[in-house]
C-alpha cells in the first residue's frame, strides 16, 4: 500500500464515520439556532429598526448578515482532531507515525478532510439558503465572482484552521493536562476570529493586534469577502494573507512536531 | 424468617433490533416487541443467620433476583419479604438494615481515601458516633487494612478495595447483606481473604448472606445451601452436597499424545467431549477414574494426562436437563 | 439530637451530608492543581466573552428600551453568577446520570437510605469554576450599580442573596428536565450541546427579545427570570404582580420536577435489567 492508498483510505473512513454520526452534526447547526437568535434580537433592538445607523462600520443589514454567517462558518471551520491527538500521544498510539514526521499531519489532514467533505455539501447549501433568503428580503444580488472567491476562502480557512490546531495540539507533547488548553483556546480563537461578532467590534488598538495574527483570516475574512463591498484588490490581499498564515504554521508545526517527538520518543512513547 | 420469596416474576420489554438500512428504517416507524422472562415464579425462604449461594450461569436471573431483594427492581408479579419489608417499597428502615455489594462497582469515591468515603456513610446511614469507631476498628483489624483508610481509594490494589468496600457494606451492621460476584477479578488470595472474612463475620453476627457467583469455590467454602437457578427458574435448593453428587459422577480426563488418535480407539473408554487430533477429552464415570485411567495410559500414546471436575456450567445444564426428564 | 423532631432531624442531617460533599470535592480538586487552574482559566475565558457583549452595549452607547449600557452590564452580570451555579454545582450531576445508568451504579444510590434525587443531583461540585463567574459577575453587577449612582445597601445584598437563591432553584429545575431523557436516551451528547447553546440566551436582557419570545422565556419556561429577575428588581422595574411569580415559579417547579423525577425512576426500576 502506497503511503496515498493509506492517505485515502484514512479519508474515507472518516468520511464515512462522519456520516454514521451525521445526527449530532445536525443537532450542532440545529443548536447554531440559539446563538443566531440572540444575536438577531439584540443588534435589531440596538440598531432600533433604524435603516441608517451604522455601527462598527456595520450597517443593520451587513450585520444581520454577518452574525448569520459567522455561526455557520464557525461551525464549519470546527475541529475535533486535536483531542484525538492529544490520546495518541498519551496513549502510544503515536508510535507508528514516529518515524515519517510529514506522515502523522497528513494522515490527521485527511482524516479531517474526510470528515469535513461530508458536512461542506450541508453547509454550503445552508449557506445558499440564507443567502437567497437574504437577497430576496433586501433585494440585493450577490456576483457569482464574490461567491467563488467566498468559497475558495473558506476552503483556504479549513487548511488555516487545521493548522492553527494541529499546532496547539502539539502542547500535548509537553503538558499532562490539555483539556484546559483546547478549551480556552478555543474560545478565544472562535471570538478573535469573529466567530461571536465581527473584529470591529473590539475597537481600533485589538484590531491593529489582530492584523498580526492569524484568527481573523479563519472566519472573520472570508464571511467579509461576500458580505461587504471589498474590492478585488483587498480580497486578493486577504487570500494571499491567509495563504501566508498557512505557510509560517506550515513552519510552525513541522517544528514543534520535530521537538514533540524527540521528547516523546525519548521517554519511549 | 429473614427472606421470603414467593413466586418472584420479572419480565422486561425489548425492542427487537435487526441489522441494515432497510431494516433501520423501517424500525422507525415499526419495532417489534419482545418480552424476555429473567425471572420465571421462584419460591423460596432463608432463616435468619443462613449463608445461602446463588449459582448460575450467566443470565439465569441470579442478579435480577438480588436486585428485587435489594429494592432496586419492582417485580412483574410475586411477592417478597426481607426482615419483614416489601422491598421495592424502600423503606428508609429497610434501607438502614441491609447491605449490596456489586462485583466491580464502586460505592466509595475514587478520588478520596476510604475513611471519608466511610464517614459519608455513617452520615447517610446515621451511625452513632461510638457505634461507628468500634465497627470501623472491628473491621478494620479483622481485614487488616486499618493503614490503607488514609490512602486514596485509586491508590489501592483491587484486593485492598474489595476489602474497603466490604467495609463500606458492613459499616451500619445490616442485617441482611447481599453480594453480587463479589469475587470477580479478585486475585487468589484476596479471593480466599475475602470468604474466609464472610464466614466468620457470619458466625460472628448471624448476618443473613446471600451471595451469587460464578466461582464453585466461593459457594464451596461459604454456603451450607445453594440455590441454583437457570433460565428464570430454581432447578436446585439445597445442601451443597446434593449437586457434588449429581455432578461428581463424572469427571473430565484431558489427554495429550504424541500421535493422532482417531474416534473408535476412545470412544471404548468414554465418551468422547473433544477430540482434536492429539488432543481429546473424554468423560468418564467418577468411580472407575482408577481403572480407566490405567487403561488408557496402557493402550493410547499418552504423553500428558489431567483429571478434572465436571465444570459447574455444564453441571447445572445437566442439572436443568435432568429436571426435565420424567 | 434526641431532642429535635424527626422533620429537622432529616434537615440537618441533609445539610450535614451536602457539606460533605461539597468539603469532599474541594479537596479532590485541589488534588490536582494543574486542573483547577486549567479551569479557572478557561472559565475566565468565558469571562471575556460576556464581557465582549457588554463591551458592545457600550461601543454603541445605545439605550435600549431606557436601560443604558451601565444597567445592561448588571444584566450580564447576574447571568455571570448564574452561569457559574449551574456549572458549578448542578452541570457535574446532570452530565454524569446517563454514566450512572449505564454503568450500574446509579442502582448503589438506590439502596442508599437517603433521597436519590439528592444524591444524584448534588453529588459533585465544582469549585474551580464557581469562583471566576461569582466573583466575575458579582463584580460587574457593584460597577454597574456604582456608575448609575447606584450605591449598594445591605438591603440589595440581602435581596441579591435572596433572588439568587429564587434563580438556583429555577436553574435546578429547568436544566435537569432535558437530562431527565438520560434514563431512556444512550447518547447525550447533542441533547447537551443544544441546553449548552439554549443558555446563553440570557447574555442579553430580555427586552431586547420580541414580545412573544419574552412571554415564552418568563412563563412557559422560565428561563429568562433567571437572569432578569434580580436587575430588574434592583433597577426599579418589577412590579408587584411579576414579583409574585418570581416568586411561585421556582416552587411550582420544583414540584413538577420532582414529580417527573420519581415517574422516570419509577420508570427505571421497572424496565431495566
Amino acid at each position: 500500500m502506497t503511503a496515498l492508498d493509506k492517505y485515502t483510505h484514512a479519508f474515507l473512513i472518516s468520511f464515512k464515520r462522519t456520516l454514521e454520526y451525521r445526527a449530532s452534526f445536525f443537532i450542532g447547526l440545529v443548536s447554531a439556532v440559539f446563538p443566531i437568535m440572540m444575536q438577531y434580537y439584540m443588534w435589531t433592538t440596538l440598531y432600533g429598526h433604524s435603516e441608517s445607523n451604522e455601527y462598527f462600520g456595520y450597517s443593520y443589514k451587513e450585520m444581520l448578515l454577518y452574525i448569520l454567517l459567522s455561526s455557520i462558518v464557525a461551525l464549519l471551520v470546527s475541529t475535533g482532531f486535536e483531542w484525538e491527538i492529544s490520546h495518541d500521544i498519551k496513549d502510544g498510539g503515536l508510535n507508528m507515525f514516529v518515524i515519517k514526521p510529514i506522515g502523522y499531519m497528513n494522515y490527521r489532514l485527511f482524516c479531517f478532510g474526510g470528515a469535513k467533505s461530508m458536512q461542506l455539501a450541508f453547509i454550503f447549501i445552508v449557506i445558499a439558503a440564507i443567502l437567497t433568503i437574504y437577497a430576496n428580503v433586501y433585494h440585493l444580488t450577490f456576483e457569482a465572482a464574490r461567491i467563488a472567491l467566498f468559497i475558495f476562502s473558506v476552503l483556504l480557512s479549513l487548511l488555516l484552521n487545521f493548522l492553527v490546531f494541529f499546532c496547539l495540539s502539539m502542547t500535548a507533547f509537553w503538558m499532562a493536562e490539555v483539556w484546559g488548553v483546547y478549551a480556552g483556546f478555543g474560545v478565544l480563537s472562535n471570538l478573535l476570529g469573529g466567530g461571536l461578532f465581527p473584529i470591529e467590534v473590539f475597537g481600533p488598538l485589538v484590531n491593529n493586534a489582530l492584523n498580526y495574527l492569524p484568527f481573523k483570516y479563519i472566519i472573520y475574512f472570508p464571511i467579509t469577502v461576500l458580505t461587504k463591498t471589498l474590492s478585488y484588490d483587498s480580497i486578493t490581499a486577504g487570500l494571499l494573507a491567509q495563504a501566508c498564515w498557512i505557510g509560517v504554521l506550515y513552519i510552525l508545526s513541522r517544528f514543534l512536531w520535530s521537538l514533540g517527538t524527540k521528547k516523546y520518543v525519548s521517554i519511549g512513547g | 424468617m429473614s427472606i421470603i420469596v414467593r413466586q418472584l416474576t420479572k419480565s422486561f420489554d425489548y425492542y427487537k433490533k435487526e441489522v441494515g438500512l432497510k431494516q433501520s428504517i423501517k424500525n422507525l416507524f415499526y419495532r417489534e416487541k419482545l418480552v424476555k422472562e429473567a425471572v420465571k415464579g421462584i419460591s423460596f425462604e432463608i432463616e435468619e443467620g443462613e449463608i445461602v449461594g446463588f449459582l448460575g450461569p450467566n443470565g439465569a436471573g441470579k442478579t435480577t433476583t438480588l436486585k428485587m431483594l435489594s429494592g432496586i427492581l419492582h417485580p412483574t408479579s410475586g411477592e417478597a419479604s426481607v426482615m419483614g419489608y416489601t422491598p421495592w417499597e424502600r423503606k428508609k428502615s429497610f434501607k438502614k438494615n441491609i447491605s449490596i455489594v456489586m462485583g466491580q462497582k464502586n460505592q466509595l469515591w475514587w478520588d478520596l481515601p476510604a475513611n471519608e468515603s466511610l464517614y459519608l456513610n455513617k452520615c447517610i446511614y446515621e451511625i452513632d458516633d461510638r457505634l461507628y469507631y468500634e465497627t470501623l476498628e472491628e473491621l478494620t483489624s479483622i481485614l487488616d487494612v486499618k493503614e490503607q483508610l488514609k490512602v486514596q481509594l485509586r491508590r489501592l490494589s483491587l484486593g485492598e478495595r474489595m476489602k474497603m468496600e466490604l467495609i463500606a457494606a458492613l459499616i451500619h451492621r445490616p442485617k441482611v447483606i447481599l453480594l453480587d460476584e463479589p469475587t470477580i477479578g479478585l486475585d487468589l488470595v484476596s479471593q480466599k481473604s475475602v470468604r474466609e472474612f464472610l464466614a466468620a463475620y457470619n458466625k460472628d453476627t448471624k448476618t443473613t448472606i446471600l451471595l451469587t457467583s460464578h466461582y464453585m469455590k466461593d459457594i464451596q467454602d461459604l454456603c451450607k445451601r445453594t440455590i441454583v437457578i437457570n433460565h428464570g427458574t430454581i432447578v436446585f435448593d439445597g445442601p451443597l452436597s446434593g449437586i457434588n453428587d449429581s455432578l461428581g459422577r463424572y469427571k473430565l480426563i484431558k489427554l495429550r499424545m504424541d500421535e493422532p488418535v482417531d474416534q473408535e480407539r476412545l470412544l471404548q473408554f468414554g465418551r468422547i467431549k473433544n477430540h482434536d487430533g492429539m488432543e481429546a477429552t473424554l468423560e468418564i464415570e467418577a468411580d472407575s477414574i482408577k481403572s480407566v485411567t490405567r487403561q488408557l495410559l496402557d493402550h493410547l500414546p499418552v504423553i500428558d494426562i489431567t483429571i478434572e471436575e465436571y465444570p459447574i456450567e455444564e453441571g447445572i445444564a445437566q442439572l436443568y436437563r435432568r429436571m426435565d426428564e420424567p | 439530637m434526641s431532642k429535635l423532631s424527626p422533620f429537622l432531624k432529616e434537615i440537618v442531617k441533609y445539610v450535614k451530608v451536602y457539606g460533605l460533599f461539597v468539603k469532599n470535592c474541594i479537596i479532590a480538586e485541589m488534588e490536582f492543581r494543574t486542573n483547577f487552574f486549567m479551569g479557572v482559566a478557561v472559565e475566565c475565558s468565558w469571562l471575556v466573552s460576556k464581557l465582549i457583549y457588554a463591551f458592545v452595549f457600550y461601543n454603541t452607547g445605545a439605550t435600549v428600551s431606557g436601560y443604558s449600557p451601565d444597567a445592561i452590564l448588571i444584566f450580564i452580570g447576574m447571568h455571570t453568577v448564574m452561569t457559574g451555579v449551574l456549572i458549578s454545582f448542578f452541570w457535574p450531576n446532570f452530565s454524569r446520570l446517563t454514566q450512572y445508568v449505564r454503568e450500574g451504579t446509579l442502582d448503589l444510590f438506590i439502596t442508599k437510605p437517603i433521597s436519590l434525587q439528592f444524591m444524584v443531583t448534588l453529588r459533585y461540585f465544582n469549585f474551580g469554576t464557581l469562583l471566576p463567574n461569582v466573583v466575575g459577575g458579582a463584580a460587574m453587577i457593584a460597577v454597574g450599580l456604582y456608575r448609575l449612582d447606584m450605591p449598594p445597601s445591605l438591603y440589595d445584598f440581602g435581596a441579591f442573596i435572596l433572588f439568587v437563591a429564587l434563580a438556583t432553584i429555577v436553574t435546578y429545575a429547568l436544566f435537569l428536565l432535558p437530562n431527565l431523557l438520560s434514563f431512556k436516551i444512550v447518547d447525550m451528547g447533542p441533547i447537551n450541546q443544544i441546553i449548552g447553546q439554549a443558555q446563553e440566551v440570557n447574555n442579553v436582557p430580555m427586552i431586547v427579545y420580541s414580545k412573544w419570545v419574552q412571554l415564552a422565556g418568563l412563563y412557559l419556561l422560565p428561563i429568562f427570570t433567571i437572569s432578569n429577575a434580580f436587575p430588574l428588581f434592583i433597577l426599579g422595574r418589577m412590579d408587584s404582580a411579576f414579583l409574585v411569580w418570581i416568586i411561585a415559579s421556582p416552587i411550582i417547579l420544583l414540584i413538577l420536577i420532582r414529580l417527573l423525577w420519581r415517574s422516570s425512576i419509577a420508570q427505571y426500576a421497572s424496565a431495566s435489567s
